[in-house]
């Protein structure tokens, strides 16, 4: 059995051995056991689920919250071949849904982002197949206690119960002890097989600078970077931030390729300067935190955080894209004073507050007075609230939950005044939960013991020995990093000619180019 | 660029229109109002070559030109000043307007290029016997093509890869150097990626939307190439194949349009329509740049269409009068705009032989 894993995952994925916790994972799945592996970052998770889908009868289901990773996953399998993968999202092509509907049979790798479980129809189609495995990814997101609450993810005990019981594997990669037993109650599933490894990477040194301006943040990066030309990822909180702060390290580190990336790019431009930097054609990447998802690049030196983001898991996962291959790296935290009011304003933003809510239930009661208990589309009905979908899905989750709502519909009249003065109360409670995981990290940059320590004590007992350095607190400094660079080259001469004979594969690209 | 294309736009529009309606015709709004304000006042070759322009960076472009007095308000109208009018005439990329071909291309331009630089990327990755590499374009429709093109490609990779070289690359030296370094710059390869267009326009030292349309004018450039150039380019032509559709006609137009399939000549219209001569020369123009069949040797002969096409080339101009007086008066207006309109719609190779 062990050595025949090992073949099935050399012959399915190329990889010659299984890394740690993998094989334990696949083997309890395989038995038909339902499991819960928390798994860093980058560990590869995903094979967790991709091996059994090779080897088990029927299809594997996989729930995603996150779309673009799912489309990642998706192109990166159909680019080594496997045709029988379907990723169920808002962006599959209405065409492309129905062919895929109507041959669902065929695949053997489902995956679905929560929102599609909605649809009564997409499951009763599910519900004809034989699932094979019921796979929870990022399944953190199941607690209110995880770092991304999607109210979504609550129902999917339902969904297992529709689908008779299919073993239930969730995975996560930032998982406290607490949240760890929320996934399994909310799964209904109260016997689950633990698989919890270590979140802390050895070879990642930590380091935080207090400086008093963005300039001279930027002033430090640019030290750092004329020091240390390595891969480096500076992340920010905001799409202008990137693009300002790409020009100002363009033109101070005039041999170092700077790029910015956000979700606010032509989507072209998005796969040129991802691809760019998977491929070491550029250096230094400023983004926001929609890149690096799905980002698989081995050999990042440096994650900077310009900003903070707004929860300890976040900086965790964003660190972790450093030193896949286990090169010493460093994350660097620059902090100013005042850096916590861009992650409040988000965190205010994104619940919806006291005015809101009451706006929406006179909305909802004048529908019901009128005897129009259908809502409008999403979109319509978004821009006439003027309410964002955030605040919107918290609120239907939370008008479903109390029953006022069903698929779209008004259920019936009802005691507003109470519901309006629950909800308020549960998203005055989340807001100022949010508020307090800002105040965390920035808790934990003024912490005068070991960064490592700290950060990891909320998560696991222990932490693993350092394999280089270990952090600022243990006496780390910048001057004795000796990183392994290998920084991209900046091409001064540019012949057309010469490169378009390059990339159409014309003969010999050095030959003497007749002009003409 | 965009500056003098705004220039351009306003003074043709001629204080008729505000200069919200170069907005609307820059990004490209489906409306009738733009549309016929493109046709009528000439301008369907800037419709939609900046799209996602936000009509803040407009206003100050124009705002800008203000400033510099080659605009000037009459009312709310802007006009464009005798300074204007000779900064616009001797810019150094004035020539290229003519190669502008919005309304035909709108939309096709890109899908084009999507298709033709992801079959490179894919050949030249396969060639080189990567099979795993992340395609420069996740735009299902334009994915979908590329699986049944590579279906029937994949034995012939190479051979493509040769025809398409050679056939790009008359195209790549006609125009500046510039122009040739910011297409090649863009396209990925074997285990290279292309520099996206903000990077080049950084490059460059350009501003955003100077760079959005001086890209477009390179991929129109090559669509008009294909299509109408004498080159022969039947591989390059498999990738446009199917992407440049028929444009709006105005409802008038339509009537007119609608006769003349009945078998009406100008003069029947005129009266049945109770018509002036030069409003049915309008729709035929209107119609001949809308419409790739258009009857063109109806109304002028295959030789006349040859020279005339020959003089607006050798000249770069549109000035009708400048190419009437060229030609020796030897044709008239309606027969030099209808070749213009054909040869500017993009009119298939061949039609007119
Ligand atoms: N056993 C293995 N040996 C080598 N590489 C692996 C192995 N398992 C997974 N990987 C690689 O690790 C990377 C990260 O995998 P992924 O599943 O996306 O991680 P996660 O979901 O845990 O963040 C992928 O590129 C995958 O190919
Ligand atoms: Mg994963
Ligand atoms: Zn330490």
């Amino acid at each position: 059995m062990t050595d025949n894993l090992n073949k099935a995952l050399e012959k399915y994925f190329g990889h010659q051995s299984f890394r740690e916790g993998q094989r334990e994972i696949i083997e309890d799945v395989l038995q038909g056991k339902d499991v819960l592996g928390i798994l860093p970052t980058g560990s590869g998770k995903s094979v967790c689920y991709q091996l059994p889908a090779r080897l088990m009868s029927g299809a594997v289901l996989v729930i995603s919250p996150l779309i673009s990773l799912m489309m990642d996953q998706e192109k990166q399998l159909a680019a080594s071949g496997y045709k029988d993968v379907i990723a169920f999202n808002s962006f599959l092509s209405v065409q492309k849904k129905q062919d895929a509907f109507r041959n669902l049979a065929a695949y053997k790798l489902i995956y679905a982002s929560p929102e599609m479980l909605q649809r009564k129809g997409f499951v009763k189609k599910l519900s004809e197949l034989r699932i094979s495995l019921f796979v929870v990814d990022e399944a953190h997101c199941i607690s209110q206690w995880g770092h991304e609450f999607r109210p979504d993810y609550l129902k999917l005990h339902h969904i297992i119960e529709t689908l008779q019981h299919p073993p239930v594997l969730a995975l996560s990669a930032t998982a406290t002890p607490e949240v760890q037993k929320d996934i399994s109650f909310q799964l209904r599933k109260p016997a689950m097989a633990r698989h919890i490894y270590p979140m802390d990477r050895e070879n990642i040194t930590f380091q935080v600078d207090e400086l008093e301006t963005p300039s001279e943040k930027i002033k430090r990066i640019s030290n750092v970077l004329k020091a240390h030309p390595v891969p480096t990822m500076i992340y920010f909180s905001s799409r202008n931030w990137t693009e300002k702060a790409a020009a100002e390290l363009s033109a101070a580190l005039p041999d170092m390729n700077v790029a910015f990336y956000h979700g606010g790019m032509e989507q072209s431009d998005r796969i040129l300067i991802q691809q760019q930097f998977m491929n070491d054609q550029l250096d230094v990447i400023c983004c926001t935190s929609a890149f690096g998802m799905g980002i698989d690049k081995q050999n990042i030196r440096l994650v900077i955080h310009f900003h903070l983001p707004p929860q300890i898991e976040s900086f965790i996962q964003e660190v972790g894209r450093a030193g896949r291959d286990g090169l010493s790296s460093v994350s660097l935290v620059l902090l100013s004073p005042n850096d916590d009011l861009l992650p409040r304003k988000l965190i205010q933003s994104e619940l919806p507050g006291r005015e809101e809510i009451a706006r929406v239930i006179r909305y909802m009661k004048s529908r019901v007075q009128q005897g129009v208990f259908r809502l409008p589309e999403q979109d319509i009905l978004l821009e006439s609230l003027q309410i964002s979908e955030t605040k919107w899905r918290f609120l239907r989750y939370h008008f479903e939950n109390h029953g006022m709502m069903d698929n779209d519909r008004i259920v019936s009249s009802f005691d507003w005044e109470t519901i309006q003065e629950k909800i308020s109360r549960v998203a005055a409670e989340r807001t100022k939960y949010k508020l307090a995981k800002v105040n965390e990290l920035l808790w934990w940059a003024e912490q005068t013991e070991c960064r490592r320590k700290a950060l990891f004590a909320p998560f696991q007992d222990t932490t693993k020995e350092p394999s280089y350095h270990c952090c600022d607190r243990c006496g780390f400094k910048f001057s004795e990093w000796a990183p392994v660079t290998k920084a991209t080259r900046k091409s001064e001469s540019y012949n057309w000619k010469q490169a378009l004979k390059q990339i159409m594969l014309q003969g010999d690209s050095d030959e003497e180019i007749k002009s003409g | 660029m965009i500056t003098i294309i705004i220039l351009d736009s306003l003074s043709k529009l001629k204080q008729e229109r505000t200069s919200a309606a170069v907005y609307h015709l820059l990004v490209g709004k489906r409306s009738s109002q733009t549309l016929q304000d493109a046709h009528i006042y000439h301008l369907t070759g800037y419709f939609g070559i900046a799209k996602g322009m936000d009509k803040h960076a407009f206003d100050q472009k124009v705002e800008n030109l203000v400033s510099k007095h080659y605009l000037a308000y009459r009312g709310d109208k802007a006009f464009v000043t005798e300074k204007g009018m000779s900064f616009l005439k001797n810019n150094e990329n004035h020539g290229f307007l003519l190669h502008y071909n919005g309304l035909v291309y709108d939309r096709a331009a890109d899908l084009f290029y999507e298709r033709l630089s992801l079959f490179i990327q894919t050949a030249a990755n396969i060639k080189r016997g990567n099979h795993r590499f992340i395609p420069v374009s996740d735009n299902q429709e334009v994915l979908l093509w590329m699986k049944k093109y590579y279906t029937a490609a994949r034995h012939r990779l190479q051979e493509l890869l040769d025809q398409l070289y050679g056939e790009m690359l008359p195209f790549l030296k006609r125009l500046p150097e510039q122009h040739a370094d910011i297409f090649v710059k863009r396209l990925s390869g074997y285990s290279h990626f292309g520099m996206s267009k903000v990077q080049l326009a950084a490059f460059y030292d350009m501003d955003k939307y100077d760079f959005t349309v001086l890209y477009q004018l390179i991929l129109h450039r090559m669509l008009n190439y294909i299509i109408y150039d004498s080159t022969p380019t039947p591989t390059l032509a498999t990738f446009s194949s199917g992407l440049v559709k028929e444009v709006f006609l105005t409802d008038s137009a339509r009537k007119t349009d609608d006769l003349l399939k009945q078998g009406r000549n100008v003069e029947e219209i005129c009266k049945i329509r109770r018509l002036k001569e030069s409003t049915v020369h309008d729709h035929l123009i209107e119609i001949a740049y809308a419409q790739p069949d258009f009857p063109l040797n109806n109304y002028v002969s295959p030789d006349a269409v040859r020279e005339i096409g020959e003089q607006i080339e050798r000249l770069k101009s549109r000035k009708l009068k400048q190419i009437k007086q060229a030609l020796d008066d030897r044709y008239s207006y309606l027969q030099i705009r209808l070749v213009m309109a054909v040869y500017r719609a993009g009119r298939r190779k061949g039609v007119e032989q």
